[in-house]
């Protein structure tokens, strides 16, 4: 017995680094994150005070608004698209008929073994040369950055949930006489269902923020909340940048604690 | 056991510690801009020093990507370096907040930095000492007393001189209204900064008054000196009607414009997705580089009503090592490593003397066998004068492309009145950033 409990090298050991690196990457700026937002520095005096200033001042700016709105426009119409294309595909990949050598597999995986910073320049080139011009046209331009760098995170939990499907549900479906597209629309769907809130989420979640591919995509014509939240960095407002961090936060909470209970009733096959 | 392993802990600490401190007799700290310095002069630095005073000296250059990360740093975490570079408006910042300590240049018995007295371009030092900036206390100081220029440089459009868009005319582009024009749509980027942009809107709202001063002198019924001071103050005007009208004209622009970047533009006049190219002078010597390779020329414009010339400059901060820091600024200050930093960096160097005027012309000159028909003269004595031998040419004959870019590394003679400092927005600086999140968030 007492061996036992002095016995250190049990197997939670394994997961100290894992916690410690949560508490001081996550835990602490996220509480550093609240504090600076609901904290507000006199530019006078200097002094350090508990205000609501910083949200009152995100909410009384009125051009916020439309960058908003564009944040959850991108965001809405990527994560739509991103399904609407990946999901046939998932379909054919986790088909034994169609995919037999993992080939295609790999095609759609490889995108994400190069830095999507590379990759977004790359996709803007190749827009540019075939006349699509982000100065013209830069929703057009954003669109397809982002349902490119997205369509892999669409595709991997959608592709996963639907290999574990299983398939003597189909073949029952046929033997009473459903035809193809019948047990298609009342089985499969239904059944992926997991798979496709997981994909949404994993999508919709990081689009709000992705400034990046906004910014190169769409020559800084189009501004969403992540590059408010950068550009707020840039100039060292680090309460207001917080406060507008903790409103993405709490939509992107809001829209993942339904998700959760959409997918709570479905079985636990997704990845998210 | 568990405490004494604990007690060996910051022994061993303390005593690899030593062991680092103990390889270097001297360590100095330089913090300053990523590829900004020739990193072989670092060495040979260290090599010169140890000659000299026969101690082993290390460089540490550490780097910053803006002058307000390295403003954060230098404030909270104190003293930790010995140099720091920053740009024009942000030394003036640092003087405000009393943070810097004084150069040594008019010691009891010598000035510590003399090359920057012997050697540094008298128009640079004129233009350095004359900016005044109050301290803490009210107590007006120039520039020169706290900090050292080292590169600099001009605001200005490049521009491809044969246009994909046969809208963009080159004549046209010495007139920063011209990029308001509905026939530029799309064919120029602007700069996704406030600084970089925001004197480029008060042209445009200040137009009239600028023009009836550009005038004015023309006629000479204003001098130099006057006609600087007036522009610099329009180009500084920071009033709230001013500000207001600047966001407009800002959105305006940015609607005009092809988008705003901040690295992305070299690449796409060089590519030809644009025509203009609202940019630094140091970026558009590079740009021309780039354009080069795909057959494209480019050339280079300052605005003929005004515009920004901008400076970067070694300050020392509270509890630099003072002695240390000065002997290298001068060091870099020594004509043969200022054309080594300037050939390693491209951007201009404060410096003039012979070294650096034999890198231009290594660089810049189209004359062949002493054969300069067919070329343009270009008058550089107003940079070098009085730093280099008397009987040295400071005259450059160049061809017509050459040219072009030749202006961006030096403006001419004719540049130089209506080229003006832009001062930090000081107490205007929140609602100069408001003024631009509403710029930028605005489609």
């Amino acid at each position: 017995m007492k061996n036992k409990k002095h016995f250190i090298f049990s197997r939670s050991v394994f997961g100290v680094p894992y916690i410690v690196f949560l508490i001081l990457f996550v835990v602490v700026p996220l509480f550093i994150i609240v504090i600076k937002a609901f904290s507000f520095k006199d530019p006078t005096t200097e002094v350090v005070t508990f205000s609501l200033n910083n949200f009152i001042k995100v909410f009384t700016t009125p051009t916020n608004y439309p960058v908003f709105l564009d944040s959850l426009i991108i965001a809405v119409l990527t994560t739509v698209f991103c399904i609407l294309i990946g999901y046939p595909i998932a379909y054919l990949l986790a088909n034994k008929k169609y995919n037999k050598s993992y080939i295609l597999v790999l095609l759609f995986i490889m995108p994400m073994w190069i830095n999507f910073v590379l990759r977004t320049y790359a996709t803007r080139s190749l827009l540019i040369n075939i006349g699509l011009n982000p100065a013209e046209i830069p929703y057009v331009t954003i669109m397809i950055g982002m349902i490119y760098n997205y369509l892999p995170f669409t595709i991997l939990p959608l592709y996963t949930t639907m290999l574990k499907m299983d398939k003597s549900l189909l073949e029952a479906s046929q033997d009473l006489g459903a035809n193809n597209a019948q047990s298609f629309i009342k089985v499969v769907i239904p059944l992926s269902v997991p798979g496709i809130i997981s994909a949404a989420t994993m999508v919709f979640m990081p689009t709000m923020s992705s400034f990046v591919i906004v910014n190169v995509m769409g020559n800084n014509n189009i501004t969403i909340i992540g590059n408010l939240i950068q550009s707020q960095f840039n100039f060292q407002l680090w309460n207001e940048g917080s406060a507008l961090s903790l409103i993405l936060l709490i939509i992107i909470g809001i829209i993942s604690f339904f998700s959760g209970k959409l997918g709570k009733e479905q079985e636990k096959t997704a990845l998210w | 056991m568990k405490k004494t392993k604990l007690v060996w802990l910051p022994l061993v600490i303390g005593l690899l510690l030593v062991g680092c401190a103990k390889r270097y007799d001297k360590t100095l700290k330089v913090y300053s801009w990523q590829d900004y310095i020739d990193q072989t002069i670092l060495q040979d630095f260290e090599k010169y020093y140890k000659a000299k005073h026969g101690l082993s000296l290390k460089v540490e250059y550490v780097t910053f990507e803006t002058n307000e990360e390295m403003g954060r740093v230098v404030e909270e975490e104190g003293a930790k370096y010995d140099l720091l570079c920053p740009s024009d408006y942000y030394i003036q910042r640092l003087i405000a907040k009393d943070l810097l300590i004084p150069f040594d240049f008019e010691g009891e018995t010598h000035t510590i930095v003399e090359n920057y007295d012997t050697y540094a371009s008298d128009y640079i030092k004129d233009l350095f000492s004359s900016q005044e900036t109050p301290d803490k206390e009210g107590t007006l100081h120039s520039w020169v007393e706290y900090a050292v220029p080292y590169m600099w440089g001009t605001m200005g459009i490049a521009y491809n001189t044969s246009p994909k868009n046969a809208n963009v005319k080159a004549e046209e582009l010495t007139d920063w209204n011209t990029l308001w024009d509905s026939k530029y749509e799309h064919t120029f980027t602007m700069k996704n900064s406030v600084r970089d942009s925001y004197f480029i809107a008060l042209v445009n709202v200040y137009h009239q008054e600028l023009e009836d001063l550009a005038e004015q002198y023309e006629n000479e019924e204003i001098d130099e000196v006057t006609y600087n001071t007036a522009v610099t103050a329009i180009l500084n005007r920071t009033d709230s009607a001013s500000v207001t009208s600047v966001k407009d004209s800002l959105i305006a622009l940015k609607r005009n414009s092809y988008g705003m970047e901040v690295d992305s533009g070299k690449n796409d006049i060089a590519d030809g997705n644009i025509d203009a190219y609202i940019c630094w002078s140091g970026d558009a010597v590079y740009a021309a580089e780039l354009a080069a390779e795909n057959n494209r020329t480019l050339s280079y414009v300052i605005p003929e009503l005004g515009s920004n010339i901008w400076f970067d400059g070694w300050v020392m901060p509270k509890g630099s090592q003072t002695e240390l820091a000065q002997e290298f600024v001068n060091y870099l200050n020594k004509p043969e490593i200022a054309a080594r930093n300037m050939n390693e960096v491209g951007y201009t160097t404060a410096v003039a003397g012979d070294a650096v005027l034999e890198q231009v012309i290594d660089w810049y000159s189209c004359e062949e066998d002493g054969n300069v028909e067919d070329l343009i003269p270009f008058d550089l004595s107003w940079f070098f004068e009085g730093t280099v031998e008397e009987e040295a040419e400071t005259v450059i004959y160049v061809d017509e492309d050459t040219f072009g870019i030749l202006k961006a590394q030096y403006p001419e003679y004719t540049d130089l009145a209506r080229l003006t400092i832009m001062k930090d927005f000081a107490d205007k600086n929140s609602s100069i950033i408001d003024m631009w999140s509403v710029v930028v968030s605005t489609k």
